[in-house]
C-alpha cells in the first residue's frame, strides 16, 4: 500500500502490528469452515457467494500483503473483495494462527485490519460510490438515509406522548438511524417496554448517527464529531446509561469508542454505561421485574447479530436474548446449526446491503433457509439491520417465516 | 476463434469470452484480484507464476470444453483444488487457465453395500466429512492430516497421509476408480469404472493400472472430475495414545513393531523440533533440546468393534511400547504435557490439522521436502538430515531439524518430511538459502533411497536423474500420448 494506512490508522500498525496479520496467514483455508461442527458448515458469506479465492479471508490477506509489499497497486478490482464482504468476522473465529509474543495476530485482529484496509482503499480513491453518498448524508443530515434530521426521534415522542419520557432519566434510549427511519417498530417496541416497566428514560431530540456505517466502510473521519456531539447530548439529559436496541450502535458505543480501539485515534472518550436492550431486560428478568402476562405460542429460533456477538470477543452477548425468549410463555425455542460465535451472517453488514444488494439477499436467504430447517415459524433477532435483510430475504423466498425482533416479542408478551 | 498470440503475456479478452461462454461469466474471471491470488503460493519459497484466467466449471462437460479450447489454442491449464500441496504444485508457472474445481464439490453416491463413495474432483475434506457425518454417520472416510479446505481428491492423488494409513496405506491406496478429462478433452474412466458401472475396485482387467495415469502426476496429465473412494464402517470404540521416545531410533523401532501387529489404524510422529512448533512454541527456539525432552513424540490410534477387541489391542500395544523402552500415555493426558494453553484445543480435531502446525505465527512462510523411503531408513536419514540443518546454520539459529514421520500399510511404507520455516519478510538471499538447504536435504534423502513426493520442479528433477531409462521412456511416451501439446500444468514435474 502506498501509505500503508491513512495517518490516523497508524495506531493499528504500531500497536496491533497490523502488518504481521497478513504476513502470518498461510492460506490454509481454515477460515472457510466451521470446523468445530461435525457437519463442517461453511462460514464465509463473501467467499461462498463469489467462490473465487480473493473473497475468503486468506485471499484478502494475500491481497493486503501484495499491497503492503508493493506487488500490486490499488484498483477497483483489487478493492472489490474488501468491500463485497459483510465484515461478519466468522472467518477470524476459525483462524488458528497461534498466539505469539502476547498477540493473537489473525483471529482477533482480522476485522480491524480489514477495516483499515478499506480506509486505505478509500484514501486511494476506491470504494463503492453508494457508501460515499451515505457518508455525505451522515455529515449533512446525521443519518445515512438522507432523511430530515428533525424527523429522527420526534415521531416517537408523538407516538408515546411527552409524558412517557423522563426529565431526569436513568437511561438514554439511543435509537440509531435504522430504528429511527426504517425499522421504527423496534424503537417503538423498546420505548413501550420501558414505559410499561416504569423505567425512567428519554430519547435525544438531537441524536446523530453513531458513525458505525462509515467506520465499517473506511470513511472514519467524521466519526469523532458525531461521537462528541452525541456524548454532549447524553450529558445534557443527566443519564448515566445509554441503552440501544441496535447492535451496530451498541458495538460503536461499547467497543469502538473505547480508548484501546478507535477512541484514542479519534480523540474521544466517554464514561457512560452502555447496554444493549436485551442485556437490561435479561437483568430485569432475573430480578423479577420483567414478567410476561401473555403467551406467544410459536416455535422460535434466534439469529445472533455479528455486532453483539463474535465482534465483541469475550464480551459477546449470546445469552440475554435467549434467556428472554425462553422465558416468554408459549415459546418453543429451537437453535439453528450455526449459532453464537459461528452464526451465519444476516447479509447486511459492512455496507453490503447498500452496495451489493444481491449479495445481501443471497446471504439472508441462506440464513432464512437454516431457520426454516429448524421448523420454526418465527425468526427473532435483536438488530434492525438483521431484521430488515432477513425479512427482505424471507419475502424474496415467499416463505411465511415471521422475522421479528426480540423487543417486539417482549412488548407483545407483557 | 483465431489463434491466440502466445508470445504476449497476460490475458486475452477473446479467450476470456470463450471461457465465460462455457462456464458462465459469473464463474470466469480475468480480473486483477483473482489473477493475483491464484498466481502464487502464499506459503512456500517457490517463485510466483502467472494466472491469466480462472474458471470454475460445474460439470465434466464444461471441463471438456475448457480443455478442448486450451488444447486447440495451446494455452496452459492448471487444475486447482485448494493449493495446499505445500509444494506450489498449483502455481501456474507458464500462465494460462487455472481451473478452480470448487464448484465440483459434491459427494454423488454412497454405496453402503460395496463400501465406496463417489466424489467430485473439487470436494474438500470439509465437504466430504461434513456430508458423511450428516448423512452416513455409521461410516468413516480416510482423512488426511490437513486443513479442512484441503482438496480431498487432490490429496489422494498426492499420496496424502490419512488417519487410516497405517492399516491401508497412503491416500492413493483408497482410490478405486477415476473419471478424468484428458488435455485433449477426452473423458477417461479408470479402475473398475473402466469396464463396469461400479466404482468399487481396481480394474479386474490385466493390470493396466490406469489410476496411475493421474496419481503422483501433480496435475500434469488431466483433470479428475470424479473419484470412487473406499468407505469404512466406523468402529464404535476408539483409543488414542501419545507415545514418547528418548531417541528417534527407539521411537521408529517401536512404531514399526506396532505396525507389524496389524491392529493400529494410524501412527504419526514429530521430532522434538516440529513437535515444539505444533505445541505452539515460536521460532527461533531460545534453547536446544531440554533435559528429558523426548526426541520423538507419536500419536497412535486404535479402534475396535467391541470393548474386548479394543482392550486386547490396547494390551498388545502397551506391551510392545513397554518392551521397546518408550512411554505411552492416553492422548488426552499426553497432550497436556505436550503443549499448553489454547493450542491444546486444536488437537481434538485431528486428523483435521489446522494452520498451527505450519506455523503461520512464525513468519508465515514454510516449505517441506518429503518422500517415500524404505521403512528401515527413516532413522539413518534423520541423522543425516540433522547434519544438514547444522551445516546450514539453522540449528545454531534456533531452528533445529523439523521432522515428520509416518509408517503406513502395516509397516510396508515409510515416509519422511523435513521442514524449513521462514518469513514473508525474508530477503531474496535468505529465501535462496532456505531453498538451497531444502535441496541438500532432498539430495540427502535421495542418497538414502528416498523417492521424493509432491515435488516442485527442482525436487522432481532429482527423481528423474535416477529414474531407470526404460521407465523414464514409458513415462515420457505416456505424457506425449495424453498431453500432445504439453498444456497440462507445464513446468511442474519437469519430465
Amino acid at each position: 500500500m502506498s501509505n500503508v494506512y491513512p495517518k490516523s490508522f497508524k495506531h493499528i500498525e504500531d500497536r496491533l502490528k497490523a502488518y504481521k496479520i497478513p504476513q502470518q496467514c498461510i492460506h490454509c483455508g481454515t477460515c472457510r469452515t466451521y470446523y468445530q461442527s461435525k457437519f463442517w458448515n461453511p462460514v464465509c458469506p463473501s467467499g461462498q457467494w463469489k467462490l473465487f479465492d480473493p473473497y475468503y479471508l486468506s485471499g484478502k490477506m494475500q491481497l493486503a500483503m501484495g499491497l503492503i509489499k508493493g506487488r500490486i497497486k490499488w484498483s477497483k478490482e483489487i478493492a472489490n473483495p474488501f468491500f463485497e464482504c459483510t465484515l461478519c468476522g466468522n472467518c477470524s473465529e476459525q483462524c488458528h494462527v497461534v498466539e505469539t509474543d502476547g498477540r493473537r495476530p489473525i483471529y482477533e485482529l482480522a476485522l480491524p485490519l480489514l477495516e483499515a484496509v478499506r480506509a486505505d482503499a478509500v484514501a486511494n480513491g476506491f470504494g463503492p460510490d453508494v457508501q460515499r453518498k451515505y457518508c455525505e448524508a451522515i455529515v449533512e443530515k446525521h443519518n445515512p438515509y438522507n432523511e430530515p434530521h428533525e424527523k429522527r426521534t420526534a415521531w416517537l415522542k408523538e407516538a408515546l406522548g411527552e409524558d412517557a419520557f423522563s426529565k431526569s432519566p436513568d437511561y438514554v434510549l439511543f435509537l440509531g438511524c435504522t430504528s429511527s427511519y426504517r425499522q421504527k417498530n423496534i424503537a417503538l417496541a423498546t420505548a413501550k417496554i420501558f414505559q410499561k416497566l416504569g423505567l425512567k428514560f428519554t430519547v435525544m431530540d438531537d441524536e446523530y448517527c453513531c458513525g458505525s456505517p462509515i467506520l465499517r466502510t473506511g470513511r472514519w473521519e467524521p466519526v469523532a464529531d458525531l461521537a462528541k456531539h452525541n456524548f454532549e447530548e447524553v450529558r445534557k439529559t443527566g443519564a448515566k446509561t445509554v441503552v440501544t436496541s441496535c447492535p451496530g450502535c451498541f458495538k460503536v458505543w461499547a467497543h469502538d469508542y473505547a480508548k484501546e480501539n478507535y477512541g484514542d485515534v479519534l480523540g474521544i472518550e466517554h464514561d457512560f454505561k452502555v447496554l444493549h436492550t436485551t442485556e437490561l431486560l435479561s437483568a430485569l428478568l432475573k430480578e423479577g421485574k420483567l414478567k410476561f402476562g401473555k403467551p406467544i405460542n410459536a416455535k422460535v429460533t434466534f439469529h445472533d447479530p455479528c455486532h453483539m456477538g463474535r465482534n465483541l470477543g469475550e464480551k459477546a452477548l449470546y445469552d440475554p436474548p435467549r434467556e428472554i425468549l425462553k422465558a416468554i410463555p408459549g415459546v418453543e425455542f429451537v437453535e439453528m446449526e450455526r449459532v453464537k460465535n459461528v452464526a451465519w451472517c444476516c447479509g447486511s453488514g459492512g455496507g453490503v446491503k447498500a452496495a451489493f444488494p444481491e449479495f445481501a439477499i443471497w446471504t439472508g436467504k441462506e440464513r432464512v433457509n437454516e431457520a426454516l430447517s429448524t421448523g420454526a415459524s418465527v425468526l427473532a433477532s435483536t438488530c434492525p439491520f438483521c431484521q430488515r435483510n432477513l425479512d427482505d430475504s424471507a419475502k424474496a423466498m415467499a416463505t411465511n417465516m415471521d422475522v421479528t425482533d426480540v423487543v417486539e416479542m417482549v412488548e407483545k408478551a407483557l | 476463434m483465431t489463434e491466440v498470440d502466445r508470445t504476449q503475456t497476460g490475458p486475452d479478452p477473446r479467450v476470456y469470452e470463450h471461457l465465460a461462454a462455457i462456464v458462465g461469466s459469473r464463474y470466469a474471471s480475468m480480473s486483477e484480484d483473482v489473477r493475483y491470488t491464484y498466481s502464487e503460493d502464499f506459503l512456500t519459497f517457490e517463485k510466483p507464476g502467472r494466472a491469466d484466467y480462472v474458471v470454475m466449471p460445474k460439470t465434466t462437460e464444461e471441463v471438456q470444453a475448457i480443455m478442448r479450447l486450451a488444447n486447440r489454442q495451446r494455452i496452459p491449464v492448471v487444475p486447482w483444488a485448494s493449493n495446499l500441496s505445500i509444494g506450489s504444485l498449483a502455481t501456474p508457472l507458464d500462465g494460462g487457465i487455472v481451473i478452480d474445481l470448487k464448484r465440483m464439490n459434491r459427494v454423488l453416491e454412497v454405496n453402503e453395500d460395496d463400501l465406496y463413495f463417489i466424489v467430485e474432483g473439487g470436494a474438500t475434506s470439509a465437504d466430504v466429512v461434513g456430508y458423511m457425518n450428516r448423512h452416513y454417520p455409521g461410516y468413516r472416510v480416510p482423512v488426511t492430516f490437513a486443513p479442512p479446505s484441503c482438496g480431498y481428491v487432490a490429496s489422494s492423488l498426492l499420496y496424502g497421509m490419512t488417519d487410516l494409513s497405517m492399516a491401508y496405506g497412503d491416500a492413493s491406496f483408497f482410490i478405486n476408480a477415476f473419471e478424468a478429462v484428458l488435455p485433449t478433452g477426452e473423458v477417461i474412466h479408470t479402475g473398475s469404472r473402466m469396464a463396469s458401472p461400479y466404482w468399487s475396485h481396481h480394474s479386474a482387467l490385466p493390470d493396466f493400472g490406469l489410476n496411475g495415469l493421474f496419481i503422483g502426476w501433480t496435475g500434469t496429465s488431466g483433470v479428475i472430475t470424479k473419484a470412487g473412494i473406499k468407505l469404512f464402517v466406523r468402529r464404535p470404540y476408539r483409543t488414542d495414545y501419545f507415545m514418547d521416545a528418548d531417541t528417534v531410533e527407539r521411537g521408529f523401532k517401536v512404531q514399526r513393531m506396532c505396525a507389524r501387529t496389524g491392529v493400529v489404524d494410524d501412527i504419526a510422529s514429530n521430532n522434538w523440533g516440529w513437535g515444539r512448533v505444533e505445541a505452539g512454541e515460536s521460532l527461533p527456539f531460545s534453547e536446544g533440546r531440554r533435559q528429558g525432552e523426548p526426541e520423538l513424540s507419536s500419536w497412535i490410534a486404535l479402534s475396535g468393534n467391541t470393548v474386548k477387541e479394543i482392550e486386547a489391542k490396547e494390551e498388545l500395544i502397551k506391551d510392545i511400547v513397554s518392551k521397546g523402552g518408550a512411554q505411552l500415555t492416553l492422548f488426552e493426558e499426553g497432550i497436556k504435557n505436550f503443549c499448553k494453553g489454547d493450542q491444546i484445543k486444536f488437537f481434538k480435531y485431528l486428523p483435521m490439522q489446522l494452520s498451527n502446525d505450519i506455523s503461520g505465527a512464525r513468519g508465515g512462510r514454510a516449505q517441506w521436502v518429503g518422500g517415500f523411503c524404505p521403512p528401515s531408513m527413516n532413522a539413518p536419514i534423520y541423522r543425516a538430515v540433522e547434519k544438514v540443518y547444522d551445516k546450514w546454520g539453522y540449528t545454531a539459529e534456533g531452528q533445529p531439524i523439523q521432522a515428520y514421520n509416518r509408517f503406513m500399510d502395516h509397516g510396508h511404507e515409510g515416509i519422511i518430511r523435513y521442514n524449513i520455516f521462514g518469513s514473508k519478510d525474508d530477503t531474496p538471499e535468505t529465501v535462496e538459502r532456505h531453498r538451497a538447504c531444502l535441496r541438500e536435504i532432498a539430495q540427502t534423502m535421495r542418497d538414502h533411497g528416498t523417492i521424493l513426493y509432491k515435488a516442485p520442479p527442482v525436487f522432481a528433477r532429482m527423481n528423474w536423474e535416477r529414474t531407470n531409462p526404460a521407465a523414464m521412456d514409458i513415462i515420457r511416451t505416456l505424457k506425449k500420448r495424453i498431453d500432445p501439446n504439453g498444456i497440462m500444468n507445464p513446468g511442474q514435474m519437469d519430465i
